[in-house]
């Protein structure tokens, strides 16, 4: 998928572990675990927008494009 | 919901009892075919049709049995929660199949006895509705994966 989610870095960035984003975001570890992994196929704005404010980032820095 | 589960309950319980009257016929053809003989065919004095119909009959009745299994684990599927799986789809194909199978089955009685031909086009109807469903299903199998990754 040309489009990399590196939720990872940015996590590890401001230490927060994924069950404390998870709780934050308002969904399941099991489901956020589905975004790390780049399992996920979209993501809903209203979720980006809580991950950004968890992690007091902006969309770029969790999402990038790659061209193949 | 309440109305949901008795309508799966009956639906399930249905499909037992059809299986189990499947199998009830099967044992009881000979004497089902003879009974029909002597009431409409010995008194009016055309040819007999003991062996082609039950031919037709024990052909037709492995193809039900399958469908009455492969609805049973519908059901099963359905009372789980999970209706739109790709089991599903399968079950909803070998029913079809089944539909045609029989529709095939009876094309040979339908040459002896026209009210066959009845059956026939009907069960290949059935069989055609149930593969616009089939496909129907696959759609929503597709949206619903979109869905469930949809975080």
């Amino acid at each position: 998928m040309p489009i990399e989610i590196n939720l990872d870095v940015m996590m590890a960035k401001r230490k927060m572990s994924s069950n404390e984003l998870a709780d934050y975001v308002g969904i399941t570890p099991a489901n956020l675990s589905v975004l790390k992994t780049g399992k996920a196929k979209a993501i809903r704005f209203s979720t980006l927008e809580k991950i950004c404010e968890a992690l007091g980032c902006q969309p770029g820095d969790i999402l990038s494009f790659k061209d193949e | 919901m309440k109305n949901k589960n008795i309508s799966l309950a009956i639906s399930s319980a249905l499909t037992k009892v059809g299986f189990v009257l499947i199998i009830i016929c099967c044992f009881a053809a000979p004497w089902l075919v003879s009974f029909y003989e002597q009431s409409y065919i010995i008194p009016y004095g055309i040819d007999s049709v003991y062996i082609p119909l039950l031919i037709t009959l024990y052909c037709a009745a492995v193809p039900a049995l399958i469908l009455t299994i492969a609805l049973d684990r519908l059901l099963t599927n359905i009372k789980k929660g999970d209706a739109f799986i790709k089991q599903n789809v399968t079950c909803l194909r070998v029913i079809s199949y089944c539909c045609f199978a029989a529709s095939l089955i009876f094309i040979y009685f339908g040459f002896i006895r026209y009210f066959a031909l009845f059956i026939v086009v009907a069960a290949a109807f059935f069989g055609l509705i149930l593969r616009v469903i089939k496909n129907v299903f696959e759609q929503a199998i597709e949206i619903r994966e979109e869905n469930d990754f949809t975080i």
